[in-house]
């Protein structure tokens, strides 16, 4: 996209996230983007990363919206202010919204942005990083009826914590804490569990969805907690079977793979960690033993959903459909609600077989 | 080093790759003669396998090798066998890799630290619901001792899921039918510091089967084997029967069998078939 002004952009929220793959993202892009306006509710945080930028800083989410150098908001905030905030800036706006996933927590707030995103014209594209990613969306374009007759889908996330990738792809300022969860209290396993689905496998669960045609029948039939922190759920939907997996661990050796199958043909996708420009992911399809390969490219989903963003507010891509949002997002609540409900029901059951 | 010659039916010769087996282990096997009493022979593990196999015994084979047996009440075998001291060798799609007695020895160290445990099999769709579920529990019973307490929690046309105690520790079972690849097993213990994760190809080929285990300081990756789990079983009958020795795999197989006989005839709970 040459000869195409630079768009500023605005962050709502300076935490990890912002810092670790924002900020670096962002730089392999400036012929695209600058960052112009850094806002955190802690001022001392916006300002320091702000400082770094040359950019403004604010404590105050109006302050930002009102800056007219701010062509872009990105919603970078704790999850539960998602919603609010891009509304706010489409009310105010802008040019586009890029929102950190889940850009809402209820089905409610989903729709509510989409009927705001219509009513003022500014499109809003979800930071689901995967769905970017250029081995996947390889994969996507040549896998021919494959997605139309899988069957099952397994999606399996082994990671370190994320202040592992985080120190490999900037110096973090303030770092929450988390504190640690018993998860011996079946409350406690219903919530990570609910937690985990919501924050984790979210990333995968639009690729997920491509396989499945409808879930208005999705039920679960087994979840429970992974200690320290994680989950495995099975479930169907649509007539296909999906198993989630997710451990975060102490290992430094991460693993992220989607996987599905057909009765002829299986795929495969081993994703790089978060945080990190270690380029895409590699993807394959297999039928009777015969592989085509796709990837490794060298940039990631974080430059995907950034570019697309680009293309969206300059007019040569199409954002995703609002519908298409809204679903995603039902997707994923329907399952965190019914996979916390059994593990929340079943925890007896597994603390009484756990070694 | 003792010759020994071997008999088998066509269709365990078949399933059992036993013909490509005896040739390359030339010094130890030999096919016998159409009027030979062989000393060992190959059992294919379909129809009612366990009387043929008792059959055999009684005619006073030295050593057998069942391919692939398919859920049976094995006693009548068990117990010709133990009469006469009849080495039996159990061959399935993977507890019989070369590699397992090793991986064996790795996740029991692993399962004393708190983790998770999982297995996954991507098998044929031709290949019967309870042989998957047979040989993906005698894989975790060689890696990690008996099994028990089996719950199927989603089966359909194209697998299951499934919890069951193996050696104490509960295991998350998965299987997947497939046709797009070759069959594989995999058998993961993650800990807070690490893994132990075993790869495993289908029991005909030489394809090596991958073991690696990851600690805080680095991962190790056993050496691969380039041996079949077939040519594995004949291998070891062969040493059983040349030293006179026996082994417990039979019984081991029958319980874990019944594992599997008693879940499938019990009132359990699944979902629709999708």
């Amino acid at each position: 996209m040459t000869g195409v002004a630079k768009l500023g952009v605005g962050f709502l929220g300076a935490g990890p996230v912002t810092q670790a793959i924002h900020v670096p993202t962002l730089a392999r892009l400036g012929d695209l983007f600058q960052v112009v306006h850094v806002m955190d509710v802690d001022g001392s945080v916006a300002q320091a990363v702000a400082s770094r930028l040359r950019a403004r800083h604010s404590s105050s989410i109006e302050t930002l919206l009102r800056d007219p150098a701010v062509d872009v908001v990105a919603v970078c905030s704790p999850h539960r202010f998602h919603a609010e905030q891009v509304v706010a800036a489409c009310r105010a706006g802008v040019r586009a919204v890029l929102c950190e996933k889940p850009f809402a927590m209820t089905w409610e707030e989903a729709a509510l942005i989409a009927d705001v995103s219509a009513e003022t014209g500014v499109p809003v594209l979800v930071g689901a990083m995967h769905s970017f990613d250029p081995g996947w969306v390889a994969l996507r374009r040549g896998w021919g009826q494959f997605a139309a007759e899988v069957h099952t889908v397994h999606s399996s996330i082994v990671l370190p914590p994320n202040s592992r990738f985080e120190d490999f792809a900037t110096e973090v300022l303030h770092r929450p804490s988390v504190p640690p969860m018993d998860l011996h209290a079946p409350e406690a396993a219903a919530e990570l569990v609910h937690a985990g689905v919501m924050g984790l496998a979210i990333h995968d669960l639009p690729l997920v969805r491509e396989f499945i045609p409808a879930f208005d029948d999705l039920e679960v039939q087994a979840a429970h907690a992974v200690e320290p922190a994680g989950y495995q759920i099975t479930l169907s939907a649509g007539g296909r079977v999906v198993h989630l997996h997710a451990a975060l661990t102490d290992t430094w050796r991460p693993q992220w793979l989607l996987e599905a199958w057909s009765d002829t043909a299986s795929a495969r996708v081993e994703f790089t960690p978060s945080y990190v420009h270690a380029g895409s992911a590699i993807a394959s399809l297999t039928e009777a033993d015969r592989a085509t390969e796709y990837g490794p490219e060298r940039s990631n989903g974080y430059e995907g959903e950034w570019r697309e963003l680009a293309g969206i507010v300059h007019g040569t891509a199409t954002p995703v459909s609002a519908s298409t949002l809204v679903d995603d997002l039902r997707f994923a609540i329907a399952i965190a609600d019914a996979a916390a409900a059994v593990a929340r029901e079943t925890h007896g059951a597994r603390q009484g077989v756990l070694q | 080093m003792t010759q020994l010659t071997v008999s088998a039916s066509g269709s365990a010769r078949a399933r059992g790759a036993v013909d490509s087996v005896i040739a390359s282990l030339p010094v130890s096997l030999a096919p016998a003669g159409a009027d030979d009493n062989a000393a060992l022979l190959g059992i294919d593990g379909t129809g009612d396998w366990p009387a043929v196999a008792a059959a055999g015994v009684r005619d006073g084979a030295a050593g057998l090798v069942v391919v692939r047996p398919r859920p049976a009440d094995a006693r009548p075998l068990l117990l010709a066998a133990h009469e006469r001291g009849t080495a039996v060798v159990v061959d399935t799609q993977w507890s019989t890799n070369p590699i397992v007695p090793l991986a064996a020895e790795e996740f029991r160290r692993s399962a004393q630290t708190h983790g998770q445990l999982e297995s996954r099999v991507v098998v044929s769709t031709a290949e019967p619901s309870q042989v998957i579920l047979l040989e993906q529990l005698l894989l975790l019973r060689a890696l990690l001792g008996p099994v028990e307490n089996l719950a199927l929690q989603l089966s359909t046309s194209h697998g299951y899921s499934a919890t069951a105690l193996v050696g104490g520790i509960t295991v998350d079972l998965l299987a997947v039918r497939s046709d797009a690849r070759s069959p594989t097993a995999s058998v993961r213990h993650l800990t807070r510091a690490g893994a132990v994760e075993l790869r495993l190809p289908e029991a005909d080929t030489a394809r090596p089967a991958h073991l690696h285990v990851t600690t805080p300081t680095g991962a190790v990756t056993h050496p691969t084997v380039y041996e079949s789990a077939h040519r594995s079983s004949w291998r070891r009958l062969h040493a059983l029967v040349a030293f006179g020795q026996s082994s417990d795999e039979l019984e081991q197989w029958q319980a874990v069998s019944r594992v599997v006989m008693d879940h499938l005839s019990a009132d359990h709970q699944t979902s629709t078939a999708l």
